[in-house]
């Protein structure tokens, strides 16, 4: 029913990606797999979860070879800093951004806290595929 | 005796008669619906039949489309969804695009693609799929299983370097964590999920041929294609070639009456259907492509391109959202 409005092409972490069986962990902590375990948009609040380092649930043996940021992903990873992931990414990839490359310059907590809880969002407000109104929802209703 | 007037109807009558009586005794024996009707399928055999279904179609994306796209100019990145980027999917991606699409029908069947050392960390298998992944590696077999945290059949095969530019883009990469893959190494392994099926893992089921084809208008609406999903020559061939279907079926000759009438005398009651057809000679290894090079973009290639056996790729390769009527962003 969500992506009757929200469906993105490229979106990073589509719901369906979760039912792979190695996402098991991930689905017993956070349920990924459904979009209202994280998002209360229509009632009220933005995203419900309350830590925004959640990326720690799958990433945690994340590598990359060639690593474009300052600090690299390991050593962010290793000291567990994983509330600067969201600093630079969004989660589902549909804000139109350059990603940072200094750690310094990333989105701090707070910022994306007041974000979750429906305050203003630290990401561009330009994107990639904007969500159907809901209007245009009540028509095809 | 009856006048040449009179004696016109009685023949006419006579021959309606013998017309109903030949028809009445030469008419084919009822198709056995009943029986099909409470047919199943192993569960095993419909992951078998989707994968290979897959493979077809991958194989084509990756041999008419790609290759035959770049050797014309045309691009294919791994960054092409990006806004900016004027380049098609390459094959793995392809693949997830292909995942996508199931996730719009109402079965829950989805696929995935992982690796031991895949380019995209987050394609790494772990746990159960890493262990059966290592038996497929050891066997080349497939695995089929059910997965209680999901309560989902799974099964996995087996993704094997089957052209050279498959290898040379992995070991290339620079993200890659593996460069020495070589040609039959299996590389990863598609996955498949389903639920809402009464899958019988004990398998003796019906005959296949017959359950197969009420089998494939699902599969045919799965994949939003216009064609049956046994209709086709090639796919046949394939199925057969797995052992899905007996090797009768993979000799039998493909296309509609109209289209093997086409092609014994290339002539098709509603015109030429395809370049073939009308007499288009391409240049010797061309394979059509220089359409794609007088193309407006990818998808315009696609509606374009030169049959592949007789048929328009665009009728069955066209993308879900162009049949639809949306917008894709990379290609307006």
């Amino acid at each position: 029913m969500c992506l009757g409005c929200h469906e993105r092409p490229n979106d990073r972490h589509p719901v369906y990606r979760f039912l792979e069986p190695r996402f098991a962990k991930a689905r017993e902590q956070i349920e990924p797999q459904l979009c209202v375990s994280c998002h209360l948009e229509h009632r009220g609040q933005r995203v419900t979860l309350t830590d925004t380092g959640y990326c720690s649930t799958c990433h945690k043996e994340t590598t990359l070879k060639r690593d474009p940021i300052d600090i690299p992903h390991e050593r962010l990873i290793a000291e567990d800093r994983w509330e600067t992931c969201l600093g630079c990414h969004d989660f589902h990839g549909n804000h139109l951004m350059k990603t940072k490359t200094r750690v310094e310059e990333v989105w701090p907590q707070v910022q994306l806290r007041a974000y979750f809880n429906g305050g203003p969002s630290p990401y561009p407000k330009a994107l990639h595929h904007p969500a159907k109104k809901e209007s245009d929802h009540a028509k095809r209703r | 005796m009856p006048s040449a007037a009179n004696r016109s109807p009685i023949v006419y009558v006579l021959i309606l008669i013998a017309l109903i009586a030949y028809l009445f005794v030469s008419a084919p024996p009822p198709l056995p619906e009943a029986k099909a009707a409470g047919a199943t399928v192993p569960v095993e055999r419909v992951f078998a039949i989707v994968e290979a279904e897959n493979d077809v179609v991958r194989a084509l994306w990756t041999q008419e489309i790609v290759a035959a796209g770049k050797k014309v100019g045309l691009k294919f990145d791994e960054d092409w969804r990006e806004a900016g980027v004027e380049a098609g999917p390459l094959p793995a991606l392809f693949l997830r695009e292909t995942a996508k699409s199931l996730e719009k029908h109402p079965v829950q069947l989805s696929l995935f693609l992982g690796s031991d050392f895949p380019i995209r960390d987050a394609n790494r298998f772990a746990g159960l799929q890493m262990a059966k992944f290592l038996r497929i590696k050891a066997t080349r077999e497939p695995e089929f299983f059910f997965e209680p945290s999901t309560g989902m059949h799974t099964a996995m095969f087996s993704d094997t370097a089957v052209v050279e530019a498959c290898i040379k883009c992995h070991n290339e990469h620079p993200q890659s964590p593996k460069n020495d893959w070589r040609l039959n190494d299996v590389m990863g392994a598609t996955t498949w999920i389903v639920s809402g099926i009464e899958g019988d893992a004990r398998g003796a089921h019906a005959d296949p041929p017959r359950a197969a084809p009420r089998l494939s208008r699902g599969l045919q609406r799965l994949f939003g294609q216009g064609k049956d999903f046994l209709g086709t020559a090639r796919r046949r061939r394939a199925l057969a070639a797995r052992g899905l279907l007996p090797a009768r079926y993979g000799s039998l000759p493909g296309g509609s009456g109209q289209t093997r009438l086409a092609r014994d005398t290339g002539r098709h009651p509603r015109g030429p259907r395809t370049e073939r057809q009308a007499g288009v000679r391409r240049p010797a290894g061309s394979g059509g492509a220089d359409c794609l090079a007088q193309a407006d973009g990818l998808v315009g290639s696609l509606r374009t391109m030169s049959p592949v056996e007789g048929r328009n790729p665009a009728l069955f390769m066209q993308p879900r959202w162009r049949r639809r009527g949306l917008r894709n962003d990379n290609h307006p």
